[in-house]
């Protein structure tokens, strides 16, 4: 009989306690996966899910409300800004592009923009590549009342090239119906990025909408743009411009330090949800030490005969902290399951409201690290049972029972 | 040079009115290699210590225990654990079979801490006891005499070479006691093992005579706090 074989048996002899302990432990462990990989991936996603663009030219108001509603398609509108702000902007040397957007509408819910053909060919998905129509489709007439719809919306809606959407005022539900129509002439491949919740439709679909304002004509919601590389300190120049010597736009810029100093407000709350999380990891562990404690009667005799038959008290001493151990990898192997499951759910409401998609499996370091961890944090608890096993008298407890 | 030498051997504990109790005060004792002695005692003579002291489970206060020539008293945990595994068999009133183990298991494990494994001879030993169709039963499976006989083939799983028997026939009944009692002589005799046993029924010690009476081996009168510390 090997020590592995042994460590095995006793996990078996105390069936009832070794599944109540690695249950608590797999929770544990799949809520330190999952509060850590989503906090991770959410800050990744907001902070560098640019779509390839340095800032936002808005109306003056919050930065974070301008980026959260011209990159992430959340929030209202600050304001608009003059289409001459956007020729403007375009002029200027170190802008390579500036994209216009439009907004106020709306279909079932779903967001409607309008765009120049220039933000397909700007705009990068997750995996940096461009905003492509699938196969069956084509990108919109900017003559035309046509729209591209973005992969997420186009499965909820249920749209296919050849649909009919009615823009209706408003990003509720119950806006009041445009008389226009447009006919959906492309649904756009997946990119994992925020534009696949939206249906664009050329800019000018929403300025002239039937309904709008007269200055509507005249007025964009935001403008993103990309600077050239080679003018590292355009940024700064703007910033001067529209925030401190300007009065009616800001400039939102960079684009992921405006994302990163939302994390920061509310990160004391990631600080009090990984504290919850390791204090249920640390009352689980304790639940090792008290599993392995209670059936230390039990075990008594069973150390006694081990140690009459020449274990010696280390034998004895890591069998029961590979114990521990043991019960803690069990319980990880469910902490990866419940994490798989729970995260899988996050990731689908995440991506259907916000269009944001977290890496489920893709390895990460808190995969090896947190493991590690409580394999060895099991071990730990498992060494005060297993230093009370030692001390076992086993020439009074095999008398005991003789 | 005999198998098992004891010298001078005392051992006191501190009973838990505090007085100092001496529970072993034995001059001299020895027994050859493979040969059978089996010591008479009542309860609480000493003669469980006695054998602890042998096996190295309990520390004597003073005095030497030699095994082979080896002073067990000189030598660490550790390395008394390495001989007990090597060199002693234990066989005890209530079995001390291990409840999650299958026979078969129990006899592996009784060779395990020697490194000397070998599936084929514990179960040709359970075969010698007559269990030949219960390898795979655990010991509750089994009637008292039945799981005697697995502690005895343990006993002797890891070829020893002394084996020590306290009370080893104290849950049986007569019959099933004189079988035990002839078994564990017999295959003590087959594997060229020594036996030390210690009894307090007269039926059990009959084989053996002439026995010694350990109030004779013993000069200390413990009897009054219950023997065992």
């Amino acid at each position: 009989m090997t020590l592995l074989q042994i460590v095995a048996r006793s996990l078996r002899q105390h069936l009832i306690s070794t599944l109540i302990c690695a249950f608590s432990i797999a929770l544990a462990g799949g809520l330190l996966l999952t509060v850590w990989v989503t906090q991770q991936q959410t800050k990744r996603a907001f902070t560098g899910l640019d779509g390839g663009y340095d800032a936002v030219l808005g109306a003056r108001g919050s930065k974070l409300q301008l980026v959260l509603n011209a990159v992430f398609h959340l929030e209202e509108s600050p304001g608009n800004l003059k289409v001459n702000d956007w020729q403007e902007i375009q002029k200027h040397p170190a802008v390579a592009r500036a994209i216009p957007l439009a907004m106020g509408d709306s279909f079932q819910g779903q967001r409607i923009i309008g765009t120049s053909l220039g933000y397909f060919e700007a705009t990068q998905s997750a995996g940096g590549r461009m905003l492509r129509p699938t196969a069956n489709g084509r990108l919109f007439d900017p003559t035309a009342r046509e729209a591209v719809v973005g992969s997420l919306a186009a499965r909820k809606l249920g749209l296919i090239p050849g649909s009919i959407i009615h823009p209706m005022h408003g990003l509720g539900r119950e806006g009041q119906e445009h008389e226009e129509e447009y006919v959906v002439v492309g649904v756009l491949e997946p990119s994992n990025t925020p534009a696949d919740r939206v249906i664009w439709i050329p800019l000018e679909g929403i300025q002239l909408m039937g309904g709008h304002s007269a200055e509507a004509e005249h007025e964009l919601s935001a403008v993103l743009v990309r600077l050239k590389a080679d003018s590292p300190t355009a940024g700064f120049l703007l910033d001067r411009q529209y925030n401190r010597e300007g009065t009616k736009l800001t400039w939102a810029w960079p684009i992921g330090r405006v994302m990163a100093q939302l994390f920061d407000k509310v990160g004391w709350f990631d600080l009090v949800l990984r504290l919850v999380a390791w204090l249920v990891v640390l009352v689980s562990i304790a639940s090792i030490t008290a599993g392995i404690y209670n059936s230390m009667e039990q075990r008594r005799r069973d150390v006694a005969i081990l140690r009459m038959l020449g274990a010696g008290r280390g034998f004895i001493f890591t069998s029961v902290t590979l114990e521990a151990s043991a019960i803690a990898a069990l319980g990880m192997v469910g902490a990866f399951a419940f994490y798989g499951v729970v995260l899988t759910v996050i990731r689908t409401v995440l991506q259907r409201e916000v269009g944001i998609a977290l890496e489920v499996w893709t390895l990460q370091s808190i995969f090896i690290w947190a493991p590690a961890t409580m394999l060895a944090l099991a071990a730990l608890a498992g060494m005060l049972p297993a230093w009370n096993a030692c001390r076992v008298d086993v020439a009074r407890t095999l008398s005991s029972t003789s | 040079m005999p198998l098992l030498e004891v010298k001078n051997l005392q051992m006191d504990y501190t009973s838990p009115e505090g007085e100092l109790v001496r529970v072993l005060d034995i001059h001299h004792f020895a027994m050859e290699a493979g040969c059978q002695i089996a010591l008479r005692g009542s309860s609480g003579s000493g003669k469980t210590s006695f054998l602890n002291v042998i096996a190295g489970l309990l520390t004597p206060s003073r005095g030497m225990v030699l095994l082979n020539e080896t002073n067990l008293t000189a030598l660490s945990g550790a390395e008394r654990d390495r001989v007990r595994a090597a060199q002693l068999g234990m066989v005890h009133q209530n079995f001390n079979l291990l409840q999650g183990y299958t026979c078969l298991e129990n006899v592996l494990m009784g060779m395990t801490f020697s490194h000397q494994v070998d599936r084929q001879a514990a179960a040709r030993l359970l075969q010698r006891v007559g269990l030949r169709d219960r390898l795979d039963f655990f010991p509750r499976q089994l009637s008292a005499g039945q799981q005697q006989r697995v502690a005895i083939a343990r006993a002797l799983a890891a070829r020893p070479k002394l084996v020590l028997a306290d009370e080893p026939t104290g849950s049986l009944d007569e019959l099933n006691s004189k079988l035990a009692v002839e078994l564990l002589r017999e295959v003590c005799l087959e594997e060229k093992a020594g036996l030390l046993l210690v009894s307090h029924d007269a039926a059990v010690l009959a084989p053996f005579a002439p026995y010694i009476d350990f109030r004779e081996l013993n000069r200390a009168t413990p009897s009054v706090h219950g023997g065992a510390p």
